[in-house]
């Protein structure tokens, strides 16, 4: 699995755009901007599938389908993960 | 989690405020938020045209979106940094926002008021990019609004924005700065237009969260030329204080806003004056942006204006062909 960079945006890409994963088990948490994606195998609450990424829960939204998801709800084994960063720019306008 | 509003099943929790949300009342709150801070900061009034400075990311357009629902006659100014597929995707985006909700949208294109596009300019001038960039676009913000009769420029800049600038110019001690940043920036010369962020006692994840929420599509992917930026880095630092105090971002912010800025104020008296050449207010003879574009030409070997997509220098291919690279690497 490689390391997780919450700066770099994933989601929001268009269908057929390229779509990498990371994996470690069945439920699949995606970044599609960034190439990787995590299988995860049993249910865990976000907030500690965030924690085992070493992800802060600040920097990213959780999504699952057109749902956004708080720290406290239960992710479950076939569910689609996505983990969308928030964190943008680099000069000031 | 729930609503603290109706007690329906959340879909935001805002730690900084020990609440959550489900999306209509986030919704809801969000834009109250954003109109009370326009209110009390005093940033305009209802009759004013305002110029909304729209890059296609999450901030801008969920401002506009606030702002155009709200009744406010907001036009939109997208600036073609020319950053190759980024610039398109991101244009695109923007145009598509101003279709769907008729809005107006005006588009300026850096490399025909610069000399070349943003990729170039860093080549040129071996300014730091994201330097450069700021430049030109506060330049043609203020052109472009004062030449279209707009008396207010708004900007999307968010708290993580102003908290990780704030962050940066206090790590330098950098006294211009630090009193330089203000969520109003008057009009303080004929030829300056009002400059203000009402987004700056919001969060970025709320204005992700904004966004989503209310279907807007928005370029996720970065702007290349941002990765491993001194500011993400900064941003980076001050998420992982909010993650152990949540707050914390807006305390730094905020407070210094309330209680520290007017320290630095006193010291910063800047005369301003007409450029020379272009007309746009400068403390020197000549303005710093007529100096870039300058630059631009003497090092591109032309004192004409570039078209649109110059070529490249021979110096500059290799890096150029890398940015365009990386720039691709997100294009559908």
């Amino acid at each position: 699995m490689g390391s997780f960079d919450p700066r770099r945006p994933g989601g929001a890409a268009p269908p057929g755009r390229a779509t990498f994963w990371y994996s470690l088990g069945s439920m699949r948490v995606v970044l599609r901007n960034q190439g990787r994606e995590v299988e995860i195998s049993g249910r865990r609450r976000v907030k500690e599938l965030l924690a085992e990424l070493g992800v802060l829960p600040e920097t990213v939204l959780v999504i699952r389908g057109r749902e956004l998801l708080t720290i406290d709800e239960v992710a479950r084994e076939d569910d689609v993960i996505e983990l969308r960063p928030v964190i943008s720019g680099g000069g000031a306008a | 989690m729930k609503c603290r509003k109706c007690g329906g099943r959340a879909v935001l929790e805002l730690r900084r405020h020990n609440t959550a949300f489900c999306a209509e009342d986030f919704l809801a709150f969000f834009r109250r938020h954003t109109l009370e801070t326009i209110r009390r900061w005093k940033m305009f009034t209802r009759d004013e045209p305002l110029l909304v400075a729209v890059s296609g990311g999450k901030d801008s357009l969920a401002l506009w979106d606030v702002l155009l629902d709200a009744g406010y006659a907001a036009a939109g100014l997208y600036l073609d940094l020319g950053i190759f597929d980024y610039s398109r995707e991101s244009k695109a985006k923007c145009q598509a926002f101003a279709g769907e909700r008729g809005a107006r949208l005006l588009v300026v294109s850096v490399a025909e008021e610069v000399g070349a596009g943003i990729p170039h300019v860093r080549e040129a001038t071996r300014r730091p990019t994201c330097s450069a960039c700021g430049l030109s676009k506060r330049y043609i913000m203020n052109k472009t609004a004062l030449e279209g009769g707009f008396t207010v420029v708004v900007t999307g800049h968010n708290l993580d924005d102003e908290a990780a600038t704030l962050l940066g110019s206090t790590l330098r001690w950098d006294e211009s700065s630090l009193a330089r940043q203000t969520p109003v920036l008057e009009a303080t010369h004929p030829k300056l237009v009002r400059r203000v962020k009402p987004l700056f006692r919001t969060s970025e994840r709320e204005t992700a969260a904004y966004a989503f929420l209310r279907g807007i599509d928005y370029i996720v992917a970065e702007c290349p030329f941002a990765r491993g930026a001194t500011s993400i880095t900064h941003k980076e630092l001050l998420n992982r204080l909010e993650d152990v105090s949540p707050g914390s971002k807006a305390m730094f912010f905020l407070n210094y806003l309330d209680r520290a800025r007017h320290l630095f104020l006193a010291r910063e008296q800047a005369d301003l004056r007409e450029c020379g050449r272009c007309g746009q207010t400068t403390t020197g003879e000549v303005c710093a942006f007529c100096k870039l574009a300058d630059q631009v030409r003497r090092a591109r070997g032309s004192e004409a204006p570039a078209a649109t997509e110059p070529a490249d220098p021979p110096a500059a291919r290799g890096l150029i062909a890398d940015l365009r690279a990386a720039s691709e690497i997100h294009a559908p």
